[in-house]
């Protein structure tokens, strides 16, 4: 909303700077910013009080009081009949018309319209219809005028369902649907109450005869209705934020006061019906406000700022203002107060919280998060929308487009659209994880995607070597075995969007799968293979540890080389070996130090490495022998393995 | 060693980096923790009562409107569009004094240069016996010094957020120019009462901010919009 500071000046008794002014309308809530001599301010939602230049005037009262100079009309008035049927008096409980005719010309416009026009750049109209402009800015109170020589037939306010076309003032045909409150004559709409009048009682610079409707409707009804419409109307923004329900009379009377100031007033009627008329009352309690402001304001004080702001004190009571509808309890008391000393100008308190013992314990995730950073990945966030077809995803009902209007089921679908994003700014190493709460229509899972691409590394090692399989399904293992201290399974699949893909289970219960990505998947110019995994993370914990004393005996290590016939006997070799593992005592570890393939030549070669140790003495070189020999016996015993020189 | 291997090239290798949004979110998470307060999580689709009626914003308030709130599954459910419902659901299931932040995604139907559709929020709450706004105003001074230093000017204003009364925004001055940092207030007795809280023993005070603007002044990220491209140029800035 925008105010002219030399308007503002002519509300009030000193002439305080543009400065003054604006640091007190930050004071006081009014976030604005400040060009040349306009405010643009920036009402919050609950001060509708505060959308015209009375109100941001009665908002200063304390610091800067009023002039009561304002010119209405205070002479008696005829009952006029507008004939209206109020259909809807809960939504608009409050309407007054006004019917006024005049005769001869119109004068110049005295300087305070003039500069209204003028110093806020707005477009005049016609003489009545400037006026209501100016009387919305002044007072905050929107007045329509129909031109009353168009409105003979039956009269009703009324609130129906009925699609038909309307024309409004400013010459824009919508199409009315659904339930609206709208002003008819003769069951056609001619005005949508509360937003904008209709064109065909709308007034024209030959106007003479007008009748100004001054209302109350409820914000409720009207709001969101301009925005259903596409149509810009301030009055429709003033209604929904609330405006003073009492306020009919005295801004007809203004009316009257302003059309006088310009022409010879022929006639005037005045009719009120008026429902809701009693201000609310709150308990005062000087106390309860200081209890919730933190600081020391005398009661007089207190009672003298809100007296400022238009607040009664009746005994123990304070009356509220018909215009601040925002008030009804105590808190909302203590912020006018607060607001008028200045949130500033409160002095802190110190604040101890009752601080229980917490557990600042790394969680299984954070440790995830670690372990992968200090690997060379780089932890992204994505938007979760996306257009899956999968039936569980959640769907948007209000999407900001068709390709967002589903919450994705799974992290690794915006992974490949991040490689892809990099590659297409060629990136050739690419290693990527995310961890994100994931949903579908039966609940929620905790979830790491991890994703690579392209070379291993930038050092003259890894650069030669590519991010495979083997690569990323060794940082699976080594995440969850080595953070949990347990086994996990891996189980051969086929599933759509994936060349090959196995199973990953923890403890006997599926959490995810790891595979490399079909091209289809991927969607990617590049050919370059993309692999991933995906995994539950859901109340994965991390095992408490009790340190255990460590051997303080020699350790034995022992190399075999095993030759294969296939890939697939590798499988096979890793159980049987990890079988004799799991029953010896004694051998402690084992891994795969050394692998050779030679297609051309058919020669395929594992290496693995044995450590023996005891808690409790040197080992014999016998004892390992006797596992070693187990080892040898359980892996030969399968055909496509073998021992050289065995 | 041998002298050759002195020569060689050394193995150089890359760290990664945790998610510039993550670090700040983190960041504050252990500054909030080190107050008092405690880690709250909930879910980001949330029924509408949790997310609005129990914070008292009426079915009639403008931020339920279709075009401001993502709604889910034929209107069951929304994308939360704070991390709030996470304190209702703290004061439901808890024994006063409760001391939680609740940090997370939330969501707005907005998406241009400088607003999107998914951001981070962290909120925190403390309701106890005779909390007050200048305490509030004490724990917004630790917070915001703890975050710039203790050099920094602050300014509150009076603000409006239905779940708190009064309420205020808090402004930062950088070089010339004062930036909104953070909302706060003193719980809305209305909130407590919705969570069936004894007004007239306990009151609390609430404060939220926005982890993409700390980020984007911590680290001088000039377009919020890079945060979510995923573009590994940007994202090994923040190791």
């Amino acid at each position: 909303m925008k105010l002219a500071y030399s308007h503002i000046l002519r509300l009030l008794k000193d002439k305080p700077s543009k400065k003054e002014i604006s640091d007190l309308l930050f004071q006081l809530g009014h976030e604005h910013e400040l060009e040349n001599n306009i405010f643009d301010l920036e009402i919050t939602p609950n001060r509708g009080d505060c959308l015209s230049l009375n109100g941001i005037a009665r908002d200063l009262n304390f610091f800067y009081p009023m002039k009561s100079n304002t010119k209405v009309y205070s002479g008696n008035l005829k009952k006029f009949n507008p004939k209206l049927k109020n259909e809807s008096e809960e939504i608009c409980p409050n309407i007054s018309f006004l019917e006024i005719e005049i005769t001869g010309k119109v004068k110049k416009y005295k300087d305070y319209l003039e500069n209204y026009f003028k110093d806020l750049g707005i477009n005049k109209n016609n003489f009545f219809t400037d006026i209501s402009n100016y009387l919305a800015y002044e007072t905050g109170q929107p007045t329509h005028c129909f031109d009353a020589t168009k409105m003979d037939g039956t009269f009703k306010l009324e609130k129906r369902k009925k699609n038909e076309k309307f024309k409004t003032l400013l010459d824009d045909e919508i199409e009315l649907k659904g339930q609206n409150l709208v002003f008819t004559l003769d069951n056609k709409t001619i005005s949508l109450a509360g937003v904008m009048g209709g064109k065909s009682t709308s007034c024209s610079n030959s106007t003479t005869k007008v009748w100004v409707e001054c209302a109350y409707f409820k914000p409720e009804e009207i709001l969101g209705k301009a925005r259903k419409y596409n149509l810009n109307s301030e009055a429709a923004y003033k209604f929904e934020r609330g405006v003073d329900f009492m306020c009919q009379e005295m801004v007809l009377r203004r009316f009257i006061a302003i059309v006088g100031e310009h022409a010879e007033i022929k006639s005037m009627a005045i009719n009120q019906n008026l429902k809701k008329k009693v201000r609310h009352k709150l308990n005062f309690s000087s106390k309860k406000i200081n209890e919730i402001i933190g600081d020391e304001v005398k009661e007089n004080k207190q009672v003298k700022i809100l007296k400022a702001l238009g607040f009664e004190k009746e005994k123990n009571s304070i009356v509220i203002p018909s215009h601040r509808s925002d008030i009804d309890q105590a808190n909302d008391l203590a912020e006018e107060i607060t607001r008028v000393i200045g949130y500033n100008n409160i002095i802190p308190k110190p604040l101890m919280l009752p601080v229980n013992v917490k557990s600042m314990e790394h969680s299984f995730e954070e440790s995830c998060r670690d372990f992968l950073v200090n690997l060379g990945f780089f932890e992204v966030i994505n938007f979760p929308f996306n257009d899956t077809e999968n039936e569980e995803a959640n769907i948007i009902d209000n999407p900001l487009d068709k390709q967002r209007s589903k919450i994705r089921v799974c992290i690794t679908k915006s992974l490949a659209a991040n490689v892809v994003y990099n590659q297409n700014r060629q990136k050739d190493s690419i290693k990527l994880f995310e961890i994100s709460d994931v949903y579908t229509k039966t609940g929620r899972e905790r979830s790491i995607g991890v994703i690579v691409n392209g070379r291993e590394g930038k050092n003259y090692n890894e650069f030669s070597s590519k991010l495979n399989y083997s690569y990323l399904k060794g940082i699976l293992i080594t995440m969850l075995s080595e953070l949990l201290a347990t086994k996990i399974d891996f189980i051969a699949e086929i599933r759509e969007n994936y060349d090959f893909v196995e199973a990953v289970s923890l403890n006997g219960r599926k959490i995810g799968a790891l595979g490399k990505l079909s091209n289809n998947f991927v969607n990617s110019k590049s050919k370059s293979p993309v692999y991933s995994f995906e995994i539950d993370i859901t109340n994965i914990e991390l095992p408490t540890v009790t340190s255990k004393p460590v051997s303080e005996y020699p350790a034995i290590y022992r190399d075999l080389s095993f030759s294969i016939d296939t890939l697939e006997l590798i499988d096979d070799l890793n159980i049987k070996i990890e079988k004799v593992c799991s029953e010896s005592k004694i051998l402690k570890e084992l891994f795969v130090f050394d692998f050779f393939e030679n297609k051309k030549m058919n020669i395929l070669k594992v290496g693995y490495r044995f450590k023996f140790q005891s808690d409790k003495k040197s080992l014999t070189d016998k004892e390992v022998d006797k596992v070693m020999d187990k080892i040898i016996q359980i892996s030969m015993s399968t055909d496509g393995i073998k021992i050289e020189g065995l | 060693m041998s002298s050759k291997e002195i020569y060689l090239p050394s193995k150089n290798k890359e760290l990664g980096s945790i998610h510039p949004i993550n670090k700040v979110k983190f960041s504050l998470e252990k500054l909030l923790c080190s107050f008092g307060f405690e880690i709250a999580e909930g879910p980001e689709i949330e029924s509408e009562k949790y997310n609005f009626d129990m914070l008292n914003i009426p079915s009639t308030h403008p931020a339920r409107e279709m075009h401001d709130t993502f709604y889910v599954n034929n209107k069951k459910s929304v994308l939360r569009t704070h991390t709030s419902p996470v304190q209702v659901r703290c004061m439901l299931s808890n024994k006063m004094p409760i001391a939680f932040i609740s940090p997370g995604k939330v969501y707005r139907k907005d998406d241009d240069s400088t607003h999107l559709p998914m951001f981070h929020q962290i909120e925190g709450i403390y309701v106890d016996e005779n909390v007050n706004f200048a305490h509030l105003k004490d724990l917004i001074y630790k917070i915001c010094f703890s975050l710039f230093g203790d050099k920094i000017k602050l300014r509150f204003r009076p603000s409006f957020f239905p779940f708190t009364e009064p309420s205020a925004e808090v402004d930062i001055l950088f070089g010339d120019k004062w930036l909104e940092i953070l909302g706060c207030g003193i719980v809305n007795p209305k909130v407590l009462k919705n969570c069936s809280i004894d007004t007239k023993k306990y009151s609390g005070l609430a404060f939220g901010l926005g982890i993409e603007r700390i980020a984007m002044l911590k680290y001088g990220v000039k377009d919020i919009r890079d945060f979510y491209k995923s573009n590994l140029d940007f994202l090994r800035q923040f190791k």
